[in-house]
């Protein structure tokens, strides 16, 4: 056998384990690829997603609007005014209440009545982190005293780990 | 013919065979994505839950049809989450997605392989059904 024959096999062997390798990280940035093409045809502003939730604090009776009664037990509800009597914690938290350990996924909200001073916050908004994002809110606040033009602020955390 | 021809015939037909099978997999792998009902079925689970968010934030009582039609797939509305599936899928293909939904409000209904679906707000119930033949016109 001469020299050149002899290194054949070895050179082979070289040869397989290179394209092995190459092969897998072909394979690997393929499934990667489809993986991003998938999560980003099927992706959604965190924007939308956050403002959708939000419309609740204003325009729900369930939260922060003012519901007025017209006749007995019948009652209209004024979207975009706060009753500042239901504007407390134990509202917000029948408003918008997450799962005290998963809730951090979600999206939280630290909310404020500018004028009057306000600030509430969802059971699982963090202190110490950023905000994602903030919506203002142009809206009235009925008091004793009447009915007052203010400016709800709305913080917005998104989830970690969405 | 000599061993080393008999040698290289054998590398190529193995080099070959190498090639085919990982062609095979990649194309039988794209094939199954392309066909793939799961990107379907989280659009629908997220236009769900957007729904039923802002159906929660409408003082008064309302219907909403949804725009697209949803053949073949079930649709299961718990208080507090959507799951999607398809007839007989194991339950790991299933897409669920969670909502937040207010004190006392409770959203309710599964539809099976229906075409045209509503959300109907009455109170603090919120209910997933088929439409009715007027909603179907609208």
């Amino acid at each position: 056998m001469n020299k050149k024959a002899q290194f054949e096999p070895a050179r082979k062997t070289v040869f397989f384990m290179v394209m092995g390798v190459v092969i897998a990280m072909i394979v690997m940035v393929f499934a990667i690829n489809l993986a991003v093409y998938k999560n980003n045809q099927t992706k959604l502003p965190s924007e939308v997603k956050s403002e959708i939730i939000a419309l609740r604090f204003a325009n729900s009776a369930s939260c922060f609007a003012l519901e007025q009664e017209i006749s007995d037990d019948h009652f209209i509800v004024k979207e975009g005014i706060i009753d500042v009597e239901k504007f407390n914690q134990d509202r917000m938290n029948d408003c918008y209440l997450l799962d005290q350990e998963k809730g951090y996924k979600n999206f939280n909200f630290r909310i404020v009545l500018t004028d009057e001073e306000k600030e509430l916050r969802s059971n699982n908004y963090y202190n110490n982190e950023k905000d994602e994002l903030t919506i203002r809110k142009e809206v009235l606040v009925q008091k004793e005293s009447g009915l007052f033009k203010d400016m709800l602020v709305i913080y917005v955390q998104e989830g970690f780990g969405r | 013919m000599n061993k080393k021809g008999s040698t290289m015939i054998i590398m190529i037909v193995f080099e070959l065979v190498i090639v085919l099978i990982v062609g095979g997999m990649l194309i039988s792998t794209a094939k199954s994505f392309g066909e793939s009902t799961t990107s379907t079925k989280i659009n629908l689970a997220q236009d769900i839950t957007m729904m039923v968010e802002t159906l929660v934030s409408v003082s008064g009582d309302a219907v909403v049809k949804y725009p697209y039609e949803i053949d073949g797939f079930t649709l299961v509305l718990s208080s507090g989450s959507v799951f999607i599936s398809l007839p007989d899928e194991p339950k790991n293909k299933k897409i669920f997605r969670n909502f937040v939904l207010p004190k006392g409000f409770k959203s309710v209904g599964i539809i099976e392989n229906s075409h045209e679906i509503c959300l109907e707000k009455k109170e603090k119930v919120i209910e997933l059904r088929d439409c009715n033949e007027q909603e179907s016109t609208v």
